[in-house]
């Protein structure tokens, strides 16, 4: 070890290392993780059935809250179930696109329902939703969807897209 | 079938147990506390898990690093509140805790090239094997060791006006 890299260690904020244990919290995501994927895909269509139901029916208050998400805050849910359940309502078909979609979407030309579904179902499969949680937007229920490079607002009951916010904090309506 | 699933989730729960810490240290080193890293991490393995088990995607170090980076960039532009421990230093330099060559360090490793930081950052600070940044940079280790020694050099070089204005300065 030279100088340079003794005074570059010797500074090193204060954190743990990565020789330390699982943590409790650690043991008990993993298990949440692992163990809940054999029901995830019956969740997802279940969750998309109630939320499809309630609203037809109009009963917004049969919208259930969404359940913790175990390795995240406990007002979070899936961003990817977010995802699915709107693109299902928006008639999304698991075909095979682009992204070119997200430019229609910044472009404001030909974002229909149907270019929303597929938008939605492209950002589920590549998986650069990170998180999402419930709010509000212009008095009606929303996700907003944290992306990889930006923010997307849907309606809880239409599925419908109201809102893209950019990595450069741009606000895009459709 | 479900022998399959089952050992497809065993073979994840090895890759946790393998790299969950040293991803922790990754993101302790990078969020402003533990909470925000534990978060940042249940993130990426969360993730990591999604994009396993449907897509079949291959589990590797170099591949959560990316996630980690994408998180983590995600949680900068989101929150606020995060922000890098070098920032966070450079706010507080009057912290009595610090002595004032870790300030010296930290002031100059700010001011290199971003490449050169991070590479610094991942050898001596997120406590990455050089086999692990070799791995994640899609280098030699030898090409590694030339990065690494040359950035070494650089930090020096930035080191030294500091000194050389005190000197001056006495004059």
């Amino acid at each position: 070890m030279d100088d340079i890299e003794r005074l570059i260690r010797e500074a090193r904020p204060e954190s743990g290392t990565r020789d330390r244990p699982l943590s409790a919290r650690a043991e008990r995501e993993l298990d949440a993780l692992v163990g809940k994927k054999h029901h995830r895909r019956v969740a997802v269509f279940a969750l998309a059935a109630v939320v499809v139901a309630a609203v037809a029916i109009g009963v917004p208050l049969l919208i259930p809250e969404p359940e913790s998400r175990v390795v995240a805050g406990p007002a979070e849910i899936d961003p990817s179930t977010v995802l699915h359940a709107a693109a299902e309502k928006l008639g999304a078909t698991p075909s095979a696109h682009t992204g070119d979609e997200a430019g229609r979407l910044l472009d404001g030309q030909g974002f229909t329902p149907e270019a929303q579904a597929f938008l939605l179902a492209s950002i589920e499969r590549n998986g650069s939703a990170v998180r999402a949680e419930r709010g509000t937007e212009d008095g009606y229920a929303v996700w907003r969807v944290t992306l990889d490079d930006g923010e997307l607002v849907i309606r809880i009951d239409t599925g419908r897209i109201v809102l893209f916010i950019d990595a450069a904090g741009r606000e895009h309506r459709p | 079938m479900v022998g399959r699933r089952r050992a497809r989730a065993d073979e994840f729960r090895a890759f946790y147990r393998a790299h969950y810490s040293v991803i922790l240290t990754v993101a302790e080193q990078r969020l402003d506390g533990r909470q925000a890293a534990e978060d940042a991490a249940a993130d990426v393995f969360q993730i990591a898990w999604r994009r396993f088990s449907d897509e079949g995607a291959a589990l590797s170090l170099p591949w959560v690093y990316q996630i980690l980076r994408n998180v983590v960039g995600t949680e900068y532009r989101r929150r606020e509140r995060a922000r890098r421990a070098l920032d966070k230093l450079a706010d507080d330099p009057a912290d009595p805790q610090e002595s004032d060559a870790r300030v010296d360090v930290r002031d100059a490793l700010g001011r290199l090239p971003e490449r050169e930081r991070e590479l610094l950052f991942m050898a001596y600070w997120e406590d990455l094997t050089h086999d692990e940044i070799a791995a994640i940079l899609g280098i030699s280790t030898g090409a590694l060791r030339v990065r690494l020694t040359r950035a070494r050099s650089r930090l020096r070089d930035a080191l030294q006006p500091a000194t050389t204005g005190e000197h001056d300065g006495r004059h």
